[in-house]
């Protein structure tokens, strides 16, 4: 018993932690969603049961939401992911100033979202943004585009600010990764006469696999929850083509002040990730064998 | 199952608790905490506070300031759980929620000791008493929702002064506008940031208001979605889409680009509240700019006015300290020193023979708020009104400007959403 004891005392810290600052608010949310609480109403709390849930089920607007949200992780996370993946085999390789490199490459993640939203949303303005600059220069446009009036042009917007503020992530996620891959292995392909791209797909890819579904998911995941850089962006607009499920719930919440139902919406969202995740890794378990 | 938030029995245990503490200090000064949620104004503010503090040992006050992007999210989360400042700034449009909430103190009781409500402009303490008719803030400021220009703009095509009618307006935006040169007559603003005052206008002004300037007609239903109002709503929106006048990214723009876009000379006439008054004369220099009513239509000429005032926290242990304190700063000296700072139109009306105020850019929108029979009665006591302005109806514009649904489509989802709001609220 008193064995047991030491390690016990270890984690218990830890344990009190994360109960007080993830399982309380979660089962909170998940208690909530039971009622339909208006705060803004005189904060009477009627109990609905799965009422919420069912109302999430009919809303168009939830999946409305949940298919933006899906572009906005697939767009994200895919090209995030290309970019990291292709910094990190640069800055693997031995040159004059890699560490100065480094630096400025991962200087974006450092980078808060709203931020980013400012200084993207200057380089798309439609009066002095640089981008129109340079086409009205170059003689590509006869008029500055209007980037945030057009769905297409928006989403372009978005993810091409997502994709510089989040490849640093991956970069450094698979650096490291790289990083703990013995040269003899190398070697010994190079011996056994593998191409450089052989030697990519059967030794660089399988040693960092696990890096690639952890990094991948993790990114997956924060993006999925992300709302800065939309809601500086583009408010989930034009109309409602960029309004993802978590601007969706921000609204519900504090625009309409109906939390009962936003914590219902709150709870679609939890069980969407948690079903993703577990399909993730199921695929790696997968992959694996 | 219907339960009650435990708030007044988690104070009064935490009133209990707090019992023996509070008779030990009792020697100690009232410490009160006094949150400033909004982005401009600080600075004076402050300056307030600290002469506050210093003039005297008794209330000490600590400022608050809470970003305004964050400012509902953090007060509400705050105010739900019985906390919270002890007394705040805001912004009638959070009227509705906080009182609808029962987080403000009902300050009649407090007011009636005092000459304040004397001094206070009448539709500042109509907009303080929207709910159920009690007195939820006292205003500090008062803007009417405005026309600006660009003066030098104007003369250089030859226009003299600011259009008085919707005619006059599309013809000088027309004159004014010239795409190759990336030069616009006007901003039709489409994002968020009170849009709705700009469309909503041209609605009212082309086919008048309902009972009382209010929104509805005598059976309770919304006047916005008859023909006359949706053909002031057609023209507005013609402005953008065949007459060209306005920067096509507006149709998305926020009231931050719209401010962008005129102080960089881009657009020539933009409307909105005061609140961005001092930002548009830096702009473009204080005396390139006027200021005017928004322009009349077939069925007369109204205006939206709003403010912000001071409100004190139901739940706060230190009312008395608060109201004290909120009784200083809102007297004439004060509100003077603050709005002159801010650049703002005080709503204590003693002030307003002030030299100051006497420039034009002052003039136009107390000209306005003097105007008692055109100021429009919007539903802003309705619950749900703030999300409807804020959210519903900038997708609505939106889809009517980027072509995907008809003015007159519009017209019926906003006269339909707001019959909703009515009727809940019943």
């Amino acid at each position: 018993m008193r064995r047991h004891a030491l390690p016990w005392a270890l984690i218990a810290p830890a344990v009190v932690l994360v109960g007080a600052g993830a399982i309380y608010p979660i089962a909170y949310v998940i208690w909530l969603s039971g009622y339909d609480y208006q705060p803004y109403r005189g904060g009477l709390m009627v109990w609905v049961g799965a009422g919420n849930l069912a109302r999430v089920i009919a809303d168009e607007t939830f999946w409305h939401s949940l298919r933006v949200s899906a572009i906005w992780v697939g767009g994200s996370v895919i090209p995030q992911f290309m970019l990291g993946l292709g910094m990190a085999l640069v800055l693997n390789e031995s040159f004059r100033g890699r560490g100065l490199v480094r630096t400025i490459i991962l200087a974006p993640w450092a980078v808060s979202g709203v931020v980013t939203g400012i200084i993207w949303l200057w380089v798309f303005d439609g009066t002095i943004g640089v981008v129109n600059d340079l086409l009205l220069r170059a003689g590509v446009v006869d008029f500055p585009v209007a980037w945030g009036i057009h769905e297409e042009t928006t989403w372009l917007m978005l993810l091409l600010a997502n994709a510089w503020r989040g490849a640093p992530f991956f970069a450094i996620v698979l650096l490291a990764a790289l990083q703990s891959i013995e040269p003899e292995l190398y070697e010994a392909a190079h011996i056994d006469g593998a191409s450089a791209t052989q030697r990519f797909r059967h030794v660089t890819l399988p040693l960092i696999l696990d890096a690639v579904v952890v990094s991948t998911l993790l990114r997956a995941l924060w993006t999925f929850n992300f709302i800065d850089l939309i809601l500086t962006m583009t408010r989930g607009g034009p109309i409602d083509a960029t309004k993802t499920l978590p601007i969706y719930i921000f609204d519900v919440a504090y625009q309409r002040g109906e939390f009962g139902y936003a914590a219902a919406l709150s709870v679609a969202l939890c069980m969407v990730l948690v079903a993703f995740s577990a399909a993730w890794w199921q695929l790696r378990r997968l992959g694996g064998r | 199952m219907t339960i009650r938030t435990s708030r007044r029995g988690f104070l009064a245990t935490a009133g209990a608790l707090a019992l023996p503490l509070g008779a030990r200090a009792q020697s100690a000064p009232a410490r009160i905490t006094f949150a400033w949620p909004f982005a401009g104004g600080e600075r004076g503010m402050q300056i307030l506070v600290n002469r506050f503090n210093e003039g005297q040992r008794a209330i000490q006050v600590e400022m608050q300031v809470v970003p305004q992007v964050q400012a509902i999210p953090r007060l509400t989360t705050a105010f739900a759980g019985g906390a919270g400042p002890d007394c705040l700034a805001m912004s009638d449009a959070w009227l509705s929620q906080f009182a609808g909430g029962g987080w403000l103190e009902n300050l009649d009781p407090l007011l009636s000791g005092t000459t304040i409500e004397q001094e206070i402009v009448p539709g500042s303490m109509q907009i303080a008493r929207m709910m159920g008719g009690r007195a939820f803030y006292v205003g500090y400021m008062v803007e009417a929702y405005s026309l600006y220009y660009n003066r030098r703009l104007f003369q250089e095509a030859g226009i003299g002064e600011a259009p008085p009618t919707i005619e006059a307006f599309r013809d000088a935006a027309i004159r004014l506008t010239d795409a190759r040169r990336n030069r616009y007559g006007y901003y039709v603003l489409g994002g968020t940031g009170w849009q709705f005052q700009q469309w909503s206008t041209w609605m009212l002004n082309h086919g008048g208001t309902g009972v009382a300037r209010s929104f509805f007609d005598a059976a309770g239903r919304s006047v916005l979605a008859g023909p006359r109002h949706v053909e002031g709503l057609e023209r507005w929106i013609a402005l953008y889409q065949r007459d060209r006048v306005s920067p096509p990214a507006s149709a998305t723009g926020t009231f931050q680009d719209q401010t962008n876009a005129f102080a960089a000379g881009q657009v020539a006439m933009v409307m909105g509240w005061g609140i961005g008054l001092s930002t548009l004369a830096e702009g473009v220099g204080e005396a390139n700019l006027g200021v005017a009513a928004m322009p009349a239509g077939p069925a007369g000429q109204y205006f939206y006015y709003a403010g912000n005032g001071f409100s004190v926290n139901a739940a706060s242990r230190q009312k008395d300290a608060a109201w004290e304190f909120l009784r200083w700063v809102l007297r004439r000296d004060n509100m003077e020193f603050w709005n002159r700072e801010f650049g703002a139109i005080p709503a204590n009306m003693t002030v307003w023979d002030a030299e100051w105020l006497r420039a034009p850019k002052y003039q136009a929108p107390i000209a306005m708020i003097r105007a008692t029979d055109q100021l429009l009665r919007h539903p802003r006591h309705l619950p749900g009104y703030a999300s409807f302005q804020a959210q519903f109806a900038p997708e609505q514009v939106q889809r009517t400007l980027l072509g995907r649904q008809t003015p007159a489509q519009q017209a019926q989802a906003i006269a339909t959403a707001l019959n909703d709001l009515r009727a809940r609220a019943a």
